[in-house]
């Protein structure tokens, strides 16, 4: 599956975009989880992560389809303050 | 619904005069502008980057929530990308509606909605270093957690 990333998550590991092998029924955090072996530094943000499928945000237990695209998102810091 | 994150210099007339109309009496604006200061230290720069599809449909619900709420009030919101500059835009809202009553408090909503459910992050530039906002804060949020519950 893709999986999309932004912000320090982007910088983190150096691209915004991953393609991941994952078992059937895996769910938003178990790809997060994936991820983060990859780039530890996440880990830390486990609970404060944003995601996304097809644009839309998902709890973190919803079970991901084949050939969606998943997007791990930093907490959001738009606008001014 | 005149509703977009570019990459360009945000034009304050442009939102103004999307939302204008006969039977508005008011129109309210919004600017979120660059500072040149956060928490004492001096900023430089802000660099803002969006997930651009589905920030623009998060403020496209806004935008939806606005006008169901307040029925007689029309929006238009534009967010910008990209290292900004201190005293350029990086948000503009305008609502116009019959009375300034609503106008306000659909400006105000809209504003805080964003900044809670739209899919943009912003990096601050200061002399010696660069910081991304908000993200800084929970890890460190997450840290002081992890190191009280280690400390148990």
């Amino acid at each position: 599956m893709q999986v999309r990333l932004f912000a320090r998550y982007r910088e983190l590991a150096g691209t915004g975009s991953l393609s991941l092998n994952v078992p059937d029924n895996s769910t938003a955090l178990d790809v997060f989880d994936r991820v983060a072996e990859r780039y530890p530094d996440m880990q830390a943000m486990r609970g404060s992560t944003l995601m996304a499928v097809e644009a839309e945000y998902v709890k973190p237990d919803t079970e991901l389809r084949d050939g969606e695209e998943l997007a791990l998102m930093p907490p959001v810091s738009g606008g001014s303050c | 619904m005149l509703i977009r994150v570019q990459g360009a210099p945000l034009d304050l007339n442009e939102v103004v005069r999307a939302v204008e109309r006969p039977s508005a009496g008011g129109i309210v604006s919004f600017s979120g502008v660059v500072r040149d200061q956060h928490d004492g230290k001096r900023v430089t720069a802000i660099g803002y980057e969006a997930y651009g599809a589905m920030a623009e449909s998060k403020m496209r619900q806004i935008g939806e929530d606005v006008e169901r709420r307040w029925p007689d009030a029309t929006i238009a919101m534009l967010h910008r990308t990209g290292q900004l500059k201190i005293g350029e835009a990086s948000v503009l809202i305008a609502v116009s509606a019959p009375h300034r009553a609503e106008a306000f408090d659909a400006c105000e909503y809209a504003i805080d909605t964003l900044k809670q459910i739209v899919p943009i992050w912003k990096k601050e530039a200061y002399e010696d270093g660069q910081v991304w906002l908000e993200y800084e804060h929970r890890l460190a949020q997450a840290n002081s957690k992890f190191r009280m519950q280690s400390s148990k």
